[in-house]
């Protein structure tokens, strides 16, 4: 009797952060929190007030390894690439409109799911094709679309690279154990 | 006879075609025109009921639905319920943090902090964690668009709202997706039996 509430305590308590366990979670809280502070930093060095897809990018990209970071960052780059060039195409051929969107988003999610194989999570293209083309939608021109493009397209860049960068310096600070989560 | 035809064709192409041909996934069958269909048909489904709300753009919505759509037959229901779970965490942390404090950059991250350890420790779920501190990010990006509190407050809640309709609206599309997939499979069984 004893010991089997001994054995059920010890399996609730397992579900929590316990000291003695590797904090891995720990650790990716603190590498977005750096890695946001320094985007945050660059962006409105460059009059970007609010650089929300560098942010998530830091969120998506940071990773414990920096290999893993490194993979998860070309992927990242290559989809929102192949994800923002057919929204210009279709912007530019096609105009706005919700069947232009719908064409396009299954367009870009055909192109990153069967011919973009960097690694990396496929539906960032079509998600970038969205925002690309529900932001020509929402200005009724296709120019606020193609600079939606543009500015994703950075921030994406600059936010995967800077936390690759917070990921090294990291990984040289502070090694891993255990390298994956 | 055939077999040796295309291989004598094949053999005759470019090398950067071959080399094109060889890294096509044909594993992958045809799991991206389902992903692509279920896309198709949940943006106009996501346009057409916010579009009755009054959103005319739901981007945040379509995001959300692009990022949660699943094909999985078994699965797809529970993995969506996964992401939703984990978007609700981030969402909820976001206003917590926008209702109690200015936005700020130290906000931001500590909000971000939070939600990640939550969704990565407390959060048993399975699914990507990720998705609670993208949505965090989001949520609490309308804060600092307004310069009211309650404004920022407004608009967050909007992409709150946003967030999880884009969520439920992919489920939907998923289960009635996986419903008429499985329909379909069971009237070809049947014509093959009778055939």
């Amino acid at each position: 009797m004893h010991t089997q509430s001994a054995s059920d305590g010890r399996r609730w308590l397992g579900h929590f952060p316990l000291p003695h366990r590797e904090p891995i979670g720990v650790r990716y809280a603190l590498r977005i929190a750096v890695g946001m502070i320094a985007v945050w930093i660059v962006f409105r060095a460059f009059g970007d007030t609010y650089p929300i897809w560098a942010m998530i990018s830091v969120v998506m990209v940071s990773e414990i390894e920096l290999h893993a970071s490194y993979i998860a960052t070309r992927g990242r780059i290559a989809h929102t690439a192949a994800g923002c060039a057919v929204g210009l195409i279709v912007l530019a051929l096609a105009g706005t409109g919700i069947w232009q969107l719908c064409a396009a988003s299954v367009i870009a999610s055909l192109v990153s799911f069967y011919l973009v194989q960097l690694g990396g999570n496929w539906r960032t293209a079509p998600a970038a094709t969205v925002v690309v083309m529900a932001t020509g939608i929402q200005h009724f021109s296709r120019y606020a679309g193609y600079q939606a493009a543009v500015e994703r397209a950075v921030e994406v860049l600059g936010g995967s690279i800077i936390a690759l960068a917070v990921t090294w310096v990291a990984a040289k600070l502070w090694p891993a154990r255990m390298e994956t989560a | 006879m055939a077999a040796s035809k295309s291989v004598a064709h094949w053999r005759k192409l470019p090398r950067t075609a071959r080399r094109v041909g060889e890294r096509w996934p044909h594993h992958r069958g045809t799991a991206g025109v389902r992903y692509a269909l279920r896309m198709f048909f949940g943006t106009v489904v996501l346009w057409e009921i916010f579009g009755l709300a009054g959103d005319h753009v739901p981007i945040w919505a379509l995001v959300s639905m692009v990022m949660v759509s699943e094909i999985e037959l078994h699965a797809s229901v529970l993995a969506t319920f996964h992401r939703v779970a984990h978007m609700a965490v981030g969402c909820g942390v976001g206003l917590v943090f926008l209702a109690v404090w200015r936005p700020g950059i130290w906000q931001l991250a500590l909000a971000c902090m939070l939600s990640a350890a939550v969704s990565f420790y407390l959060m048993h779920i399975g699914g990507n964690w990720r998705t609670a501190p993208v949505a965090t990010v989001i949520v609490m990006g309308a804060g600092f668009v307004h310069f009211t509190k309650n404004a920022g407050l407004h608009e967050a809640l909007i992409r709150t709202v946003e967030i999880l309709g884009g969520c439920v609206i992919a489920l939907a599309v998923s289960w009635a997706a996986n419903n008429i997939w499985r329909a379909s499979e069971e009237v070809e069984q049947q014509v093959s039996e009778h055939l």
